[in-house]
């Protein structure tokens, strides 16, 4: 079995759909566990999509081929998953702050925790401190993301936090935070968790907040 | 006038790009999160399709085509002292400085920090002393003052600062109308003002295809009030627009003129300006490619697409780059997209200052892209050939064998040939003497001396007052009024 796992990891970084689908449902034929596929298969491979794409070997349109046939394969295996598994690497509430239209970024960031296992709820743009609780108390995420692209909306994140803390759901999550003019120093004084530079280090932050 | 410019397109290419352009006008369409904007289109011939909170505009052909024929090809960009109005006319060309910034490389310690509203009067001030830069624009978004009211922090510290025609944002059609009143105390009046209007307002769309509400209400208001519209958007090949410069270029072009349809539906004649800065996307970092080559290649389609609609430009990555200090890498790259976007024949070429993917302006390398652009623009000039230029007799005249040092004609036309300026052309034992210094070196020299001794012509002390009123209300209206800023900002520098 392991060599079909092997076998599906190189196929999903090569982003090749088809494949990728006939071998999950070989795997599952041949009495795989769904958890075990996704693990040492699909999570696998996405596992080397993200260090490649770290060291600059792959184009980000390439990572996102990947992360589709992880999505493909995903939906085949869901009706074998427990609740639990299927959460996958656990769950993530982004979105851009109050006052901020920008969204590739942020875009991005999902896209990447997609394809790391994270169940992503994309929550959208210009959001508030409250809306940013509602979403916390409504879909129960181990994180949140946060985003902005102007200096100005940046204080909105710090707001956000203080909104977490006075509905006294702070301690719930982690929070991470990022965008162009987002640095380390800022996120550690707003009292954030972690802060990603980039798409790929995000989602790497996200795996060690969770782990 | 210049007289050397280079075409990247065909006649034929062009019309492909615009055909293309109204179709994706007509069959996709351009989604508007504005009901003011959405009724203006849809009372005038287009199709309006609710689209959850938004709408999505069908825009027709010849909706399309009246609006670019009644889009003005000249306007004034008037300044505040007469004597620095600019005629934005085809053939007209300046450079500019560029903005959007969140940081600044300080003029004095060297340091890359945040950016201040003091920044944002002392870069105007630099501006306002620079002859390359005809009109000036909101360099940059400060730290110290409240998000609500930037726009108007900025719009002070402009107009404060430099005589010359500027362009800034306004953030609502309810600040515009805070800035028109600050503009109109003045002109002494806003009769005064809206004969000499001496501020523009910059619309951004958001790629691909969306006026958001911010956008499209500032444009009514605008076009409305008779303040000039320059429409900038920044189409990200890769990212937010096809991966193809010519795909780039139709997403770029629907949105300008989205923007610019806009505009002539609210007022025919309103005056418009065909504003770009799209550029690549790295699709390894995904992060836009500020310093590509592709964003000057984009900006001169962008420039043939304004010259094909006779509408004058505003066009980006010139003096752009991704290096984070001003650096080889900063100039190499800079220099390129300067040169490509002006012999393209951009009207306003903008982007000197920038470094670190349009997040910093260095203080030193405005001017130092500022002594560039004196060379492109002689690059621009081109090359006379007239009998007086031709000089034959001189030639015989001198003859075989001599030199031309001493001739009369010499003599007439040696002001013609460039200068040194900031650049080193000393003998290498002059240049020991002198110190050993490197370009970086002087010309911190030179902004330390311009904001030192350089004052553009005041703007009257009610007026003052009044603006710092205007500003002080507005805060106390919206709850964000802060003494501190006040005090942080009225003089002096942030250090």
């Amino acid at each position: 079995m392991d060599a079909l796992y092997e076998k599906l990891a190189v196929e999903l970084m090569k982003g090749n759909e088809q494949e990728v689908n006939r071998f999950t449902k070989e795997a599952l034929d041949k009495g795989a566990e769904a958890r075990q596929i996704l693990d040492k298969g699909l999570l696998a491979g996405m596992d080397v999509v993200g260090k490649k794409f770290k060291a600059g070997d792959m184009f980000i349109p390439e990572v996102l081929l990947c992360a589709r046939c992880m999505h493909g394969a995903m939906d085949i295996l869901q009706p074998f998953l427990s609740e639990g598994d299927a959460a996958g690497a656990g769950k993530v509430v982004i979105g851009t702050v109050e006052g901020d239209l920008h969204d590739i970024g942020k875009n991005l960031v999902a896209m990447m925790m997609q394809g790391a296992g994270f169940k992503v709820v994309d929550i959208g743009t210009n959001i508030s401190p409250q809306a940013f609780v509602d979403a916390v108390k409504e879909h129960q995420p181990q994180l949140i993301g946060m985003s902005a692209l102007l200096t100005t909306t940046m204080p909105k994140m710090e707001e956000t936090i203080h909104a977490l803390e006075e509905a006294g759901v702070r301690d719930q999550v982690k929070i991470m935070a990022g965008g162009a003019p987002v640095t380390q120093d800022f996120v550690e004084k707003i009292g954030a968790d972690a802060y990603g530079a980039n798409a790929a280090s995000a989602s790497e932050k996200a795996k060690e907040l969770v782990a | 006038m210049a007289e050397f410019s280079l075409n990247v397109f065909s006649k034929e290419q062009v019309n492909a790009l615009h055909n293309a352009t109204l179709q994706v006008l007509e069959k996709t369409g351009v989604k508007v999160q504005s009901g003011d904007a959405a009724d203006m289109f849809g009372s005038n011939g287009c199709t309006v399709e609710r689209a959850g909170n938004d709408y999505l505009i069908k825009i027709p052909a010849d909706v399309v085509e009246a609006a670019i024929r009644s889009a003005p090809r000249k306007m004034m960009l008037y300044g505040r002292d007469p004597a620095k109005d600019f005629v934005l006319e085809p053939g007209a060309f300046s450079f500019v400085n560029g903005h959007c910034v969140v940081h600044v490389v300080d003029p004095f310690t060297r340091e890359y920090r945040p950016a201040m509203k003091n920044d944002c009067g002392e870069i105007a001030r630099i501006g306002d002393f620079l002859s390359e830069f005809k009109v000036f624009s909101r360099p940059l978004f400060p730290n110290d003052v409240p998000g609500e009211s930037i726009q108007l922090h900025n719009f002070e510290a402009i107009v404060n600062n430099t005589a010359k025609h500027f362009f800034c944002d306004a953030g609502s059609a309810n600040k515009l109308d805070k800035m028109i009143e600050m503009g109109a105390a003045v002109s002494g009046g806003e009769a005064d003002l809206m004969k000499r209007p001496f501020f523009s307002v910059i619309c951004a769309p958001s790629s691909p295809l969306v006026l958001d509400s911010v956008c499209a209400d500032v444009i009514i208001r605008a076009a409305s009030r008779g303040i000039c519209v320059n429409v900038i958007t920044m189409a990200t090949a890769g990212g937010t627009s096809p991966a193809t410069l010519a795909g780039t270029l139709v997403v770029n072009n629907a949105e300008i003129l989205a923007g610019i349809i806009l505009a002539q539906l609210v007022r025919r004649g309103a005056p418009c300006i065909y504003g770009s800065c799209s550029t690549m996307m790295d699709l390894r970092r995904g992060m836009p490619a500020c310093g590509a080559p592709e964003g000057g290649l984009i900006q001169a389609g962008a420039a043939a697409l304004s010259q094909f609609y006779e509408m004058p430009s505003y066009l980006g990555p010139a003096f752009w780059t991704g290096s984070k200090q001003a650096d080889l890498q900063a100039a190499y790259e800079g220099v390129i997209l300067a040169l490509t976007v002006s012999l393209a024949r951009g009207s306003i070429c903008w982007g000197a200052g920038i470094i670190n993917n349009l997040m910093a302006i260095d203080y030193a390398k405005l001017i130092m892209d500022a002594e560039a652009a004196r060379n492109i623009r002689k690059v621009l000039s081109g090359v006379s050939v007239d009998d007086e230029a031709i000089a034959t007799e001189v030639i015989h005249e001198v003859g075989p064998g001599n030199h031309f040092m001493a001739h009369g004609h010499t003599l007439s036309h040696m002001r013609e040939l460039s200068e040194c300026g900031l650049y080193d052309w000393n003998h290498r034992d002059e240049w020991l003497r002198l110190g050993s210094r490197d370009l970086m070196d002087r010309a911190y020299e030179k902004v330390q001396r311009i904001l030192e001794t350089h004052r553009t012509v005041p703007v009257n002390a009610d007026a003052k007052k009044t603006i710092s009123a205007i500003l002080s209300n507005y805060e106390k209206k919206k709850g964000v009024h802060n003494e501190k800023h006040e005090r942080g900002n009225a003089n002096g520098r942030v250090v």
